[in-house]
């Protein structure tokens, strides 16, 4: 039989749901779980599917996608190492609402529901971390939903550049924060509900304005106070 | 999953208290199940419809129903050779670690504990 790695030694395993779990109760997660690679492209669930367990991450980002009646695909969010995956259908008894997508070479660990719902029961603390991931999630979802509603287009992209260099900023020198994930003009259109050609044009005038510089298809935030204005974030 | 002996096929006795033991679930589209490289993250039992396995984008094989699919692997962490989507519409049950755990944990009286051992020891026997 072969082992996966232990849990002990994930590197996301300090920000996961199992971070206060010790020796043999980590050790008993090691024999549940199943421990997979997915290239960028594999799909971890597909939307309208029946779930079964849920998907904790140890390395990559994962897009998770909802395709409307037009076919069109938008970015609901994107997790890294440490975020779980499933949980919010798996504790709601419905099918995937959405489609988790590998958007690079990703490693994953699975937990099948009866496990999963039997360590809650005997570990509040993997409960309150789920709920902890739930809630900020939630304050996230509500962030956007508001913005939609409040914020022009500039600021709706501003916003989500603060948002992508909080959860994948890499300190780039002085003041210069690279966004370490790579996404396309359309998905970064979808994720602020606006057209391709308005995101570039945005972009465009956020460049000559010095708050972001290019790197090939990496973006470095420049100048993060002016981006926060521009935000127009309630402080 | 290297060869046809690895597609189990399962008699209507077994498929019934295995059934008891999971939910029926149909897919909606067709899905990815697992990749090449991959272990399975549930062993899969088709009740109705198909499973296509995959490699280099070149069908291998197709079951029907009455397989189990990826129990073996998903049970020693071994990684599968080829590519399995489902094909919409078909029914699965499935079969989770837990679930076979639990079998295990009820001794050789409980119903599918020989068999599924048989199944876990023939293949240990094919390997050594």
């Amino acid at each position: 039989m072969n082992s996966p790695t232990k849990c002990e030694n994930c590197i996301s395993n300090s920000s996961g749901i199992f971070c206060e779990l010790e020796g043999s109760q980590l050790s008993q997660v090691d024999g549940h779980k199943v421990l997979n690679k997915y290239k960028k492209g594999q799909t971890l669930f597909v939307q309208g599917n029946h779930p079964f367990g849920i998907f904790c991450i140890s390395k990559g980002n994962i897009k998770v996608t909802k395709v409307g009646a037009d076919g069109k695909e938008s970015i609901v969010r994107i997790c890294h190492g440490g975020d779980v995956l499933g949980h919010r259908s798996l504790f709601s008894d419905e099918n995937y609402t959405a489609t988790a997508t590998a958007m690079e070479d990703s490693e994953v660990c699975f937990i099948d529901k009866k496990f999963i719902l039997k360590t809650i029961e005997e570990k509040p603390s993997v409960a309150l971390n789920i709920i902890n991931k739930l809630s900020k999630e939630m304050g996230s979802a509500e962030t956007r939903l508001s913005s939609y509603h409040q914020k022009n287009v500039r600021e709706r992209l501003a916003e989500l550049l603060i948002v992508l260099s909080k959860s994948h900023g890499i300190n780039d020198g002085e003041s210069r924060t690279r966004i370490d994930i790579r996404l396309t003009r359309e998905e970064m259109a979808t994720m602020i509900g606006t057209a391709n050609e308005t995101l570039i044009r945005f972009m465009s005038e956020f460049k000559s304005e010095g708050i972001i510089e290019q790197d090939g298809k990496t973006i470095i935030v420049t100048d993060s106070e002016k981006l926060s204005q521009w935000a127009n974030l309630p402080f | 999953m290297n060869t046809d002996k690895d597609y189990i096929k399962i008699s209507k006795e077994f498929i019934s208290i295995l059934k008891e033991l999971s939910h029926t679930h149909s897919y909606s589209s067709k899905t990815n199940l697992f990749y090449a490289g991959q272990t399975p993250i549930v062993a899969y039992l088709l009740l109705e419809g198909f499973i296509h396995l995959t490699k280099n984008k070149k069908t291998i094989s197709i079951l029907d129903a009455g397989t189990l699919l990826g129990f073996k692997e998903l049970m020693n962490n071994e990684q599968v050779d080829a590519d399995a989507y489902i094909v919409k519409d078909t029914k699965v049950c499935f079969l989770d670690k837990s679930t076979i755990y639990e079998i295990f944990a009820k001794g050789p009286n409980a119903p599918l504990y020989s068999y599924l051992k048989d199944l876990l020891q023939l293949r240990e026997k094919s390997t050594t």
